[in-house]
């Protein structure tokens, strides 16, 4: 036997039945367990089941929860007013443009937006609207309703008029149920005895002027006039009466209001003079 | 769920001698593996884990190696390597003994020598007599892996023992 072989048998032998020389037995170290076991003995944990009544009080308070938020967004609304002398532009929720003209103000409800596309006005203001969902603008007097076009509401005071500019709107009278339904370069005016009188545009494929700084009359009274120069240039403008003249003419809102108003009153022999602050007086010539 | 002490104690009773042994084949050092081993045991039963027997031994080794690491961690300066592993042997005629009492010593002297890894292995073979299956499965390692620490002992022990 060599000598390799022969270690190979004897540590088997050595090993055999072998174990370490434990100080403490394990029934030792059992009973040492056992006392840290009854001292770590645990109370149980209580168990608390949720009630019925407090399923119901979750249900209920989630249920309002989801109320609050459902009407916070329905309701909640962002006002633009915009005063008179001034105009401003409005970015919508789905990218739609509003410009609006002074002295007007427009409402909608940022939240609700993509669920109904819906704006309130009063004044006048021009839209650009994205592609979608129907598009309502609701006045007073009137609504216009479209899909995605360009197009320009007035709604003041007892006028309401939409002239559309690209793609197609319907416009409805609230009082009388009527609609009619414009195309592009057609302006609708609403009749006091309800309907709407449908006429083509003066300045076609054009937007409307104001967006471009212009104010544009075509035989519109001249009291009209002086109203919209009030709300471009927020002055006031007193006349002795109302004057009943027609007037047509363009005029750019870049020079002063004197200006303009000299440049209207000559053809009617009228005259002009500022009172104190921001009102003029604007009367026939006297001789 | 709760470990009931039934259950504890049957635990205990199974692999309490497997899981001190270890650790001293680890650290040599009789009084440091009873230690962990008591505290590899409180482990269990304050996490209230619920171990099968038979199954889950892998886990009771894992627990009592991490125990053994973190306390050689924490306590670096003891960590000085034992001068031999001792075990007493089984019964022996006298002439038997004569033989055996040197190349025992030797044994115990060589045993030190070896890794880590390849002592557990040939200690957990020779002295508790496991297949390298049940060593591969307490220790969470496979079965090649113990026949490769397992030749990689016996040919460091031989050379030990025949210098």
């Amino acid at each position: 036997m060599n000598k390799k072989q022969e270690h190979k048998d004897l540590s088997k032998h050595l090993f055999s039945g072998a174990d370490v020389p434990w100080e403490k037995s394990k029934a030792e170290i059992w009973s040492e367990l056992e006392q840290s076991l009854e001292r770590k003995d645990r109370a149980p944990v209580p168990v608390r089941s949720i009630r019925p009544s407090r399923q119901w009080l979750a249900l209920a308070a989630s249920l309002l929860l989801l109320l609050a938020v459902g009407s916070f967004m329905r309701f909640y609304s962002v006002k633009t007013y915009c005063p008179a002398g001034v105009r401003t532009s409005l970015n919508l929720p789905d990218g739609s443009v509003v410009e609006i003209n002074a002295a007007s103000s427009m409402k909608y409800h940022p939240y609700w937006w993509f669920i109904s596309r819906r704006v309130a006005l009063d004044g006048e203001a021009f839209f650009t609207v994205k592609e979608g969902k129907k598009f309502k603008v609701v006045s007073d007097l009137g609504s216009t309703e479209v899909l995605g076009t360009t197009f320009n509401v007035f709604a003041r005071g007892e006028t309401y008029q939409v002239s559309c500019h690209s793609g197609s709107v319907r416009v409805n009278d609230l009082a009388y149920k009527q609609s009619v339904v414009l195309s592009p370069n057609e302006i609708a005016k609403l009749e006091e005895s309800g309907g709407f009188i449908v006429s083509s545009l003066n300045n076609q494929g054009k937007n409307p002027g104001w967006t471009e700084n212009l104010i544009m009359f075509s035989s519109a009274p001249l009291s009209l006039v002086f109203e919209e120069i009030e709300r471009q240039y927020g002055i006031v403008i007193e006349t002795p009466e109302v004057m009943q003249q027609v007037y047509s003419g363009n005029f750019s809102l870049d020079q002063s209001v004197e200006n303009i108003l000299s440049l209207l009153c000559l053809p009617f022999d009228l005259e002009y003079e500022r009172q104190n602050g921001n009102t003029y007086l604007v009367y026939p010539s006297v001789d | 769920m709760q470990v009931t002490r039934e259950q504890f104690k049957t635990i205990f009773d199974k692999y309490f001698d497997d899981i001190r042994r270890y650790l001293y084949y680890r650290c040599g050092d009789e009084a440091l593996s009873t230690d962990l081993a008591q505290d590899t045991f409180m482990r269990i039963w304050e996490k209230d884990l619920v171990l099968l027997p038979g199954k889950d031994a892998g886990l009771l080794y894992k627990i009592a190696g991490d125990l053994f690491v973190s306390h050689t961690r924490r306590d670096k300066l003891r960590q000085e390597a034992p001068e031999r592993i001792r075990f007493e042997s089984g019964s022996r005629t006298p002439e038997e003994e004569l033989e055996m009492q040197e190349l025992q010593e030797k044994y115990e002297k060589a045993l030190v020598k070896l890794p880590e890894n390849q002592r557990i292995v040939f200690l957990m073979s020779r002295m508790e007599e496991l297949t390298y299956a049940e060593i591969a499965s307490r220790l969470t390692i496979s079965v090649k892996a113990v026949e490769k620490r397992m030749s990689g002992a016996l040919a460091r022990l031989r050379k030990e023992i025949n210098a």
